[in-house]
């Protein structure tokens, strides 16, 4: 009876992380149940452990690679590293949500357990090996953050936000599984290795291969907020909870192209043709519509959702660009994303307090002369999403462009740098009225060490990757190397 | 061709699939849409006996008919303002013909890809008797994680639709 219960736990050994975060939602659940309202954040820092715990477990399951459970389930570097950034993105997304929670009194047990459940969801995206994982992980990460988006029940534009995310997830949801189902059809196997194995043999002028590819690729990029199936976003980013909304932009999004990579670069690699012409598309459009909308938002959370629709435009450029270059600078880059990009929602953040929304871009006007140290940190994030040395954005972009380049693709590297360059008048705008204006009213900024130590975090990562990012790129490179 | 039976009764399946799914769309009351799901969901329960793929028919029955289309009934008449039900999926105008052209599009690119393809064919091996023991099998075999992950996901389906349905405590 012992032997087989050792047994079946060293059978669950490649799936421990995203056991613990699992185990760690559901006694959430449990404790909350019995715990004073006045304690909830305590369920927060709870969280935290657990995540900390199977971020450990990650990095000491580093050296276990292979296929698990009938290769439902692949353990290999580039997983990995896409489960390191998802439990940055958590715990950053648990650190700034907990004062935030209690100002717009939704402080609840729930939020933490639907964070931690979206986190095993995109960490089982990451390390799929069969269309049906993929699919669950994704859902699974899906259905909670429609509820987190949600979370605000007496805002209307939070039920806004949680009503059209549902519906137009489900929408995307469906067209992805009508791809795989003829993706399944064609090849006969759900399995991402059988597939390659048969495409490596099949004819693949064959139109139903196409249109799969097209409809996986439609999903994904629904997921990842790409140009024209970007509509959900500005309107969903401004009326989810703004801590959600910055979870939502480095989390789903991230997890949506390690699919991606994981899909177009592995799997359907015998269409690399095909695929980066596609991708290139919509790289370019992601990227114009991004930069060129997000001029004229008044709104911070709208500006910085049409910015990250243009993010995920410079990365769409590093996966059509392709090979181990353009992969290694996109897992570079979605990593610098998450960081810089919560690290701006934390500062926005700050502005919220009872009466004040904090939302506005005006309101901005005149932090560089009453909160000298808040304002230098968004200088700092800003800087960095516009890509200016020596800020992580800048490496980022650089290793894009530069994957561009080597993959042949002169005209996109030069296309992302022309947009970049419009987005620099968006985030400097921010800027300009931080510093030359005077303030409108007495700032009282909220202050809480969960929030100082989820800045100082972001701010940290910023400025060290983008001094040194060799030892992060080459880990990125090392990661990619057995994925294609 | 010569037209059989089978082929007559899949003609009927496939109407009683089809046919309501156009009242779902184009009936200007949403109960009536309602009820024309309830045969869309009958007829692709059929289209699923024609596969040999019974247990997942009778799920469909289940499922959809015993429990997705009575709920979606009882949220329509429990919804407020019962008397201004008449509201309607149907859009008009240019949206309305923009909507219907890129719909007749998709439908034809869909035909031409669909035509000649080739599927993978399991070669001609024997069906088994039921496949409800094959299912089992693989669920809690090959398929026992993602089988494990559905659990956690509906569970997480029900914490979410507790949160946002339940009333405010203080």
């Amino acid at each position: 009876m012992l032997t087989s219960v050792q047994e079946i736990l060293k059978q669950l050994v490649p799936i421990y992380p995203e056991f613990v975060l699992i185990a760690f939602a559901l006694s959430v659940l449990v404790v909350d149940m019995f715990l004073n309202g006045r304690y909830t954040h305590l369920l927060g820092w709870y969280s935290l452990i657990g995540i900390v715990i199977a971020a450990s477990m990650t990095i000491i399951l580093g050296g276990v690679q292979g296929a698990f459970f009938s290769g439902t389930v692949l353990l290999d570097p580039f997983s990995q590293f896409f489960k390191l950034v998802f439990y940055l993105a958590c715990g950053l997304g648990i650190l700034i949500a907990m004062k935030y929670l209690d100002i717009e009194d939704i402080h609840r047990g729930e939020y933490y357990a639907l964070m931690l459940f979206a986190t095993a969801g995109m960490m089982l995206m990451a390390s799929a090996g069969d269309l049906i994982t993929i699919y669950l992980g994704l859902e699974l990460m899906a259905l909670s953050i429609y509820v987190l988006a949600g979370f605000m029940r007496k805002d209307s534009r939070s039920n806004e936000a949680g009503i059209k995310y549902l519906l137009l997830g489900a929408f995307s949801s469906g067209i992805m599984l009508y791809g795989m189902s003829l993706l399944y059809g064609l090849a006969g196997t759900t399995n991402l290795d059988g597939i390659l194995a048969f495409l490596r043999t099949a004819d693949l002028k064959n139109p139903v291969l196409f249109l799969s590819m097209v409809m996986l690729m439609v999903s994904f990029g629904f997921k990842v907020a790409a140009v024209p199936f970007h509509m959900w976003v500005p309107d969903v980013y401004e009326g989810a909870p703004t801590s959600v909304t910055a979870f939502m932009s480095a989390g789903p999004k991230v997890a949506g192209f390690a699919v991606l990579l994981r899909v177009f670069t592995h799997t359907l690699d015998p269409l690399h043709a095909d695929i980066s012409l596609l991708l290139s598309g919509l790289a370019v459009l992601t990227m114009a519509v991004g930069n060129v909308m997000a001029l004229s938002q008044t709104n911070i959370k709208r500006m910085l959702a049409y910015s990250s629709i243009a993010h995920a435009g410079y990365a769409l450029v590093g996966v059509a660009a392709g090979g181990q270059e353009g992969a290694a600078s996109v897992m570079l880059y979605v990593l610098i994303y998450a960081v810089m990009n919560m690290g701006a929602f934390g500062v926005v953040i700050m502005l919220r307090k009872a009466g004040m929304r904090g939302e506005e871009i005006s309101d901005f006007a005149g932090l560089g002369k009453t909160n000298k140290t808040a304002a230098f940190l968004m200088l700092i994030f800003l800087f960095s999403l516009t890509g200016i040395p020596p800020m992580a954005g800048f490496v980022g972009k650089f290793y894009i462009f530069k994957s561009a380049v080597q993959a042949g693709m002169i005209w996109l590297a030069i296309v992302g740098v022309l947009f970049s360059a419009i987005s620099a008048y968006f985030y400097l705008r921010v800027i300009m009225l931080m510093y030359m204006y005077d303030p409108k009213e007495e700032f009282g900024l909220v202050q809480s060490p969960a929030l100082a130590l989820a800045l100082a975090i972001s701010v940290t990562a910023v400025i060290v990757i983008g001094v040194y990012p060799t030892p992060v790129l080459e880990f990125a490179r090392a990661s990619v190397a057995g994925l294609l | 061709m010569e037209i059989g039976m089978r082929d007559i009764v899949f003609l009927c399946v496939a109407l009683l699939t089809t046919i309501p799914c156009l009242i779902v769309v184009f009936s200007r009351n949403v109960l009536y849409s309602a009820f024309a799901l309830f045969f869309t969901f009958l007829g692709t329960s059929g289209l699923y006996f024609f596969l040999d793929a019974e247990f997942l028919a009778i799920t469909q029955v289940v499922v959809y008919i015993g429990g997705v289309s009575v709920l979606l009934l009882f949220a329509i008449l429990l919804t407020k303002n019962v008397d201004e039900i008449r509201k309607t999926n149907m859009i008009s105008g240019p949206r309305m013909a923009l909507a219907g052209a890129a719909a007749l599009a998709l439908l034809g690119s869909f035909l031409y890809a669909l035509k000649g393809a080739r599927w993978a064919m399991n070669g001609n091996a024997a069906y088994p008797a039921t496949t409800i023991k094959g299912l089992g099998d693989l669920l809690l075999s090959k398929y026992l994680l993602p089988f494990e992950i559905v659990s956690i996901l509906l569970l997480a389906v029900l914490v979410g639709s507790l949160v946002i349905s339940r009333r405010s405590v203080q």
